[in-house]
């Protein structure tokens, strides 16, 4: 019975830890970076388009997505798991945005929160001891979805803190 | 900025619910006879601590965050956790039927409306979304994952949730209050 649970809690452990294991510290990917950096960066620097450039991607940071990628297709033709790269799944990237649908809806919740904000001042009569707070709140929420539209978009360490 | 933002805004959620349910904002003056019915009372004791609270620890939470050399992500979500758990649990004994504390001003503590079950109705809704975050899977077509369901469902819960605040407000018992 003990030695039963054991295992559970061992196999739960190593489930874990193969999860947490990620595709950015593999060799496949690192060297898949490394001879990219080395081509395309340095000997001969592509200019990235444009919506790129506005939000930031290095040629380092194209070459990561690009390796990532192709990884990945090679993960799932194996059959093997999808793996995390620096913390993330691998997302499609469009118009710059790291994870699009992520930003989408982050932008979605700004719109619902402002349109919530102008219910309460709408409908709730000006004298209400609570009406200022919901107000307040409404535009700390709206600044906290900005953030989070902001973050999904790009999410590097520097735009994080 | 993401992270100070969102916990902010958790905070701010908590700090105006205890002052709702606890009926810590201003309240019209009992003496009708000298003042007029609008005028307030200063803002209370217990709400004046209760603001330096969440200030401080406001300050102190992204203090702790800044100065370490690293960002402790473990504690972050920690923070964030309790404190809308806390939110959650408060607004739960307001909506459930045992009646542990007075729901509106001057109501007594059995006086509850049909529409105070919304925030029970609300709270599941908000643990059901965040539980999503569990279920970490690789994304659809590369593009949707659990963290993108979880911010898509939020939006609607948001709305929900404002036509309660925006309800709850409306109750005849306000209007009595300041009457």
């Amino acid at each position: 019975m003990m030695a039963s649970k054991a295992r559970i809690i061992l196999s739960a452990a190593l489930v874990g830890v193969t999860l947490a294991s990620s595709g950015d510290r593999s060799p496949i990917f690192q060297i898949c970076v490394d001879s990219c950096s080395t081509n395309r960066c340095r000997t001969q620097p592509v200019v990235l388009p444009l919506a790129l450039r506005l939000t930031r991607w290095s040629c380092t940071d194209d070459c990561r997505y690009t390796c990532m990628h192709e990884v990945t297709s090679r993960d799932v033709e194996r059959g093997a798991m999808v793996q995390q790269y620096y913390g993330k799944w691998p997302f499609s990237r469009f118009a710059g945005m790291q994870e699009p649908a992520s930003v989408a809806f982050s932008v979605l919740n700004l719109w619902s929160y402002a349109q919530g904000a102008r219910r309460v001042q709408k409908r709730v009569p000006s004298n209400h001891p609570m009406k200022v707070h919901y107000l307040v709140w409404s535009c700390i929420s709206i600044n906290a979805w900005f953030w989070s539209s902001v973050f999904h978009t790009r999410g590097k360490s520097h735009l994080n803190i | 900025m993401d992270y100070f933002s969102a916990a902010l805004a958790i905070l701010y959620a908590l700090y105006y619910t205890v002052i709702r349910l606890f009926h810590l904002y201003p309240q019209p003056t009992q003496t009708r006879l000298t003042l007029p019915s609008n005028n307030l009372k200063s803002p209370s004791l217990v709400k004046n601590i209760w603001s330096l609270f969440c200030i401080m620890a406001y300050l102190a939470h992204i203090s702790y965050l800044t100065l370490l050399p690293r960002f402790d992500y473990t504690y972050n979500m920690a923070f964030n956790l309790i404190l809308g758990l806390t939110h959650n649990a408060l607004w739960l004994i307001y909506s459930l039927p045992i009646s542990l504390i007075r729901r509106f001003p001057s109501q007594p503590k059995s006086y509850r409306p049909p529409f105070v079950i919304n925030a029970a109705v609300f709270v599941v809704l908000t643990t059901g979304a965040t539980a999503l975050e569990l279920f970490d899977f690789p994304p659809w077509a590369n593009i949707i994952d659990a963290h993108a369901l979880w911010h898509l469902s939020t939006a609607p819960i948001a709305l929900f949730w404002y036509d309660f605040l925006v309800e709850d407000a409306l109750d005849h018992s306000w209007r009595d209050q300041r009457a």
